[in-house]
C-alpha cells in the first residue's frame, strides 16, 4: 500500500490559515450584518442559530434573497423550510404577482416562542421542532400562512393590518397551503405535553387532485379575527361564484393599484366588475358586510303515495338577509336527482311534483359554493333513514376500539 | 428473582386460560357496545341534517367533514374525531392520563360501567388462578358477586385517591414547577427531558394506589378477610415490607405493555395506508386483546407473589 504525502510550504499553510480565518469573519460579519437588519424582536430571537442564505427567482420574480436563520439541531427540517419557502414563493408569485420585497428573513424561532407564525415586513418567523414528522404540515402551514401575509397585510410597513387585508392573506394563504402540501399533510396532534407528534396516514388533509380551491373548514393556523374570516369565507364564495381565473385577475390588478395595501371591498368589486363587465355590487354588499346574514335551508319536505305516483312538495326558505343563486338538489328513490338553481330574491320558494318515486333528500347548496351560509345543519334533510355510509361505520368500530382502550387504561389505575 | 418468577407463572396461568381472555374480551365490547349503539344513533341524527354525500363517497372520512361534524357534536359524539384512528386511540389515552387532560363529563358513564365490569371479573379472574385450575360457571357467578361490592368500594376508593393528585399534585408539578424549570430558554429536548421526569415522579404515587388496589383485592381472595379495610392494610403492609419486589413485578408488567404498545406503533406508523380502514380496527381489537391478557397477566403474577411472600 502506498501513501502520498502533500508537503506544504510554511508560507502556503499561513495564506490558507488567514484565507480560512477571513472566510469565517466574514461570514459572521454578515450574519451580524443580516441580524442588525431585522426588527428588534426577531434579531433577539437569532442568537443561537445560524445563516444560511439563498436566491430565489422565478418569472415574475427576479431575485429574491433568502436568508434563513436556522437552529443548528433542525437537520433536515431546516432542508424543509427551505423547500416550503421557495414553493409558497412560486406559487403566490404566481397567482399573485411579485414578492413586494428585494429579501425575505425567515427565522427558525425556539419551540415555545409566541412569535412563531408572525409576519414583519419582509421577514416571518417558524419553529421547527425537535421531534417531527414529516407527514405533520403544522409547521410548514405557519410558514406558509406567515409568508402569504406578506403579499397582502406586511406590504405597509406602518400602516395597521386592515381586516379586509387579513382576509385576503387568510385566503391566500388557505389556497397556498392546499396547493403547496397537496398531498403531503395528515391529519396529526401533538401528544405528552405538546411533544410527542403522531399523524393518522388514512386521513389526508390536502389531498391529492384536491385542487387548490381553498377549503371548507379553516386550517388552525390561520385562524384570525372574525372580520377576516368573514372577508376570507367571502372570498372563498365568490372564486366559487365567478371562477378562480376571473378572481385571480382582479386581485392581480388589486394589488397594482394597491401596492402599499390599505384597499377596500369596494375596490376590489370595481376590479372585477371593469374586468368582467357584470355588476357584483349586491355580492359584495352583503358578503362584506358582518351583519348580513347568509342563511338558506330546507323548511320543510313531504313525500306522499298519490294513486301509483307520489306527491313531493317541499319548501325552501333564505332565513337571512343576504342573496346568493344556490343550487339544490331533489334526490328520488328510483336514483333520479333533480338540480336546480334558486335564483330570485323571494324569501322562500315552494316546490310541488307528481313523481314516479318517493323522494329521499333534499339539500340546498350542495356544492359548497356558498361558504357564507351561516347554519349548515339546515341545509339538508333526509325523508327515508339511510344506513350510516361505510367509512362512519368504520369510524364508529374505531371508537368502539378507543373506548375500550380508554376502559382499560381509566380501570388500571384503580 | 422472585418477582421474575412470579411474573412467568402468572403469563403460564394465563396462557393457560384461554376462555377466561376471551369472557374478558366479550365483557369488555358488551360495555363498550350500548355507548357504540348511542354514537351510532348520534351520528345517524347529525347526518340527517348534514348531507351524507358530501364528502362520504370516497374509502375514508374526510378532514372536512370531520371537523364540521365536531363542530355541532355534542355529548358522547363529541369525542368522535380523529384521534380514534389506529394507534392514534392508545396514544391519546396515555396522553390524557399523564396530562390530566380534562375529558368530556359524559365519559364517566362509561368508565363507571367498564369499573363496575371489571369488579365483577376480579372476583372469578383471581378464584380462577387462586385455584389453578377451572371454574364451573356456578363457581364463577359465586366468586363474581360474592366480592362484587367489596371490589367495587376498594375501585371507588383508588378512584376518589388518584382524583386527589390529579387534583392537587399534578396541577402543581406540570404547572408552576413544569414552568419554572422549563423557562422560555430551555431547548425542547430538555424541556421533554424534564416533562419524562414529572411523569415518573406523578406516576410513583399513581402506582402506589393503583398497586394497593390491585393487592387489596388479592387479600380479599387470598385471606378471605371479611373486611375492606383490613384488605387494603394488609395490601399497604405487603407493599411496604416488600416493595422492591412489588415494583420489580410492576416494572416487568410495564415492560410488556411498552412492548406491545411500540409494536402497535411500528405497525400502524409503518404499514401506513395499508393498515388503514377495516384491517386497522382489526389490529387495534387485536391490541385490545394483548392488553386484556396482560392485565390477567398482572393480576395472577400479583397474586402469586403475594401468596409466595405472605408467609
Amino acid at each position: 500500500m502506498y501513501y502520498t504525502r502533500t508537503v506544504w510550504s510554511r508560507r502556503a499553510q499561513c495564506l490558507v490559515f488567514v484565507a480560512c480565518l477571513m472566510v469565517i469573519a466574514t461570514g459572521w460579519m454578515g450574519t451580524l450584518q443580516a441580524r442588525q437588519d431585522m426588527a428588534p424582536p426577531l434579531s433577539t430571537l437569532t442568537a443561537a442559530l445560524y445563516l444560511r442564505v439563498e436566491r430565489f427567482s422565478s418569472p415574475v420574480d427576479a431575485a429574491i434573497e433568502l436568508r434563513f436563520f436556522l437552529k443548528p439541531s433542525s437537520n433536515g427540517q431546516g432542508e424543509r423550510v427551505v423547500e416550503v419557502t421557495r414553493q409558497s414563493l412560486r406559487t403566490l408569485g404566481d397567482w399573485f404577482g411579485p414578492f413586494p420585497y428585494p429579501r425575505l428573513i425567515v427565522v427558525d424561532a425556539p419551540w415555545n416562542s409566541t412569535l412563531v407564525g408572525a409576519s414583519f415586513p419582509g421577514a416571518v418567523v417558524t419553529s421547527t421542532r425537535w421531534l417531527s414528522l414529516s407527514r405533520d404540515g403544522s409547521v410548514d402551514r405557519a410558514l406558509i400562512a406567515a409568508i402569504a401575509r406578506e403579499y397582502w397585510v406586511d406590504r405597509a410597513s406602518s400602516a395597521d393590518p386592515r381586516a379586509f387585508d387579513e382576509g385576503l392573506a387568510q385566503y391566500a394563504a388557505a389556497r397556498a397551503i392546499d396547493a403547496v402540501l397537496q398531498g403531503r399533510q395528515y391529519w396529526a396532534r401533538r401528544y405528552f405535553g405538546g411533544f410527542v407528534p403522531y399523524a393518522v396516514r388514512s386521513l389526508p388533509l390536502s389531498p391529492p387532485r384536491s385542487g387548490a380551491q381553498g377549503r371548507r373548514v379553516s386550517f388552525d393556523e390561520l385562524r384570525a379575527s372574525g372580520d377576516a374570516v368573514r372577508t376570507s369565507l367571502a372570498l372563498q364564495t365568490l372564486e366559487r361564484y365567478i371562477g378562480w381565473p376571473a378572481l385571480q385577475q382582479g386581485l392581480v390588478a388589486y394589488r397594482a393599484r394597491f401596492p402599499g395595501g390599505g384597499g377596500s371591498p369596494e375596490a376590489l368589486q370595481t376590479i372585477l366588475d371593469e374586468q368582467g363587465g357584470r355588476d357584483l355590487s349586491t355580492f359584495f354588499k352583503a358578503a362584506f358586510t358582518e351583519d348580513t346574514i347568509f342563511d338558506y335551508g330546507v323548511e320543510q319536505a313531504s313525500t306522499m303515495p298519490l294513486a301509483d305516483k307520489h306527491k313531493v312538495t317541499v319548501a325552501l326558505r333564505r332565513y337571512g338577509g343576504g342573496l346568493f343563486p344556490v343550487s339544490y338538489d331533489l334526490r328520488f328513490a328510483d336514483g333520479t336527482i333533480i338540480h336546480e338553481v334558486w335564483r330570485d330574491a323571494m324569501p322562500s320558494i315552494a316546490l310541488e311534483y307528481t313523481a314516479a318515486s318517493p323522494l329521499t333528500s333534499v339539500q340546498v347548496d350542495p356544492d359548497y359554493a356558498l361558504l357564507l351560509d351561516a347554519d349548515r345543519a339546515n341545509n339538508f334533510r333526509a325523508l327515508t333513514p339511510s344506513p350510516l355510509a361505510n367509512p362512519i361505520v368504520r369510524g364508529l368500530a374505531s371508537w368502539m376500539v378507543w373506548l375500550q382502550d380508554l376502559l382499560l387504561t381509566s380501570s388500571a389505575l384503580s | 428473582m422472585l418477582s421474575f418468577k412470579a411474573w412467568i407463572d402468572g403469563l403460564r396461568q394465563v396462557a393457560r386460560a384461554p376462555l377466561l381472555i376471551l369472557l374478558t374480551v366479550i365483557v369488555t365490547v358488551a360495555v363498550a357496545a350500548p355507548f357504540a349503539l348511542v354514537l351510532g344513533g348520534e351520528l345517524r341524527a347529525a347526518l340527517a341534517d348534514q348531507s351524507a354525500s358530501i364528502s362520504l363517497g370516497s374509502s375514508e372520512i374526510d378532514a372536512d367533514w370531520w371537523n364540521e361534524f365536531r363542530s355541532h357534536a355534542g355529548g358522547l359524539a363529541a369525542t368522535f374525531t380523529p384521534t380514534v384512528i389506529g394507534f392514534a386511540a392508545p396514544l391519546d389515552n396515555l396522553s390524557a392520563i399523564a396530562d390530566g387532560t380534562r375529558r368530556p363529563a359524559v365519559l364517566i358513564v362509561p368508565i363507571a360501567a367498564g369499573v363496575l365490569a371489571w369488579a365483577l371479573l376480579w372476583g372469578i379472574v383471581l378464584h380462577r388462578f387462586d385455584r389453578r385450575g377451572g371454574l364451573s360457571i356456578s363457581e364463577a357467578a359465586s366468586a363474581a358477586f360474592t366480592h362484587f361490592p367489596r371490589f367495587v368500594v376498594i375501585s371507588a376508593a383508588a378512584a376518589a385517591a388518584q382524583l386527589l393528585l390529579y387534583l392537587t399534585i399534578h396541577p402543581l408539578l406540570f404547572g408552576a414547577v413544569y414552568r419554572t424549570v422549563a423557562s422560555d430558554v430551555t431547548p425542547e429536548s430538555g424541556a421533554f427531558a424534564y416533562r419524562l421526569l414529572f411523569y415518573a415522579i406523578f406516576g410513583i404515587p399513581v402506582v402506589a394506589i393503583s398497586l394497593t388496589a390491585e393487592y387489596a383485592r388479592v387479600a380479599q381472595v387470598v385471606t378471605q378477610e371479611s373486611g375492606i379495610a383490613a384488605s387494603i392494610g394488609t395490601a399497604l403492609r405487603f407493599i411496604r415490607r416488600h416493595w422492591r419486589t412489588a415494583a420489580a413485578l410492576y416494572l416487568f408488567n410495564t415492560a410488556t405493555f411498552a412492548i406491545v404498545m411500540t409494536g402497535h406503533g411500528v405497525i400502524d406508523s409503518m404499514g401506513g395506508t395499508r393498515v388503514a380502514g377495516w384491517r386497522g380496527v382489526l389490529i387495534g381489537q387485536a391490541f385490545i386483546v394483548a392488553r386484556l391478557a396482560m392485565r390477567l397477566v398482572s393480576g395472577a403474577s400479583s397474586l402469586e407473589l403475594f401468596k409466595k411472600l405472605r408467609g
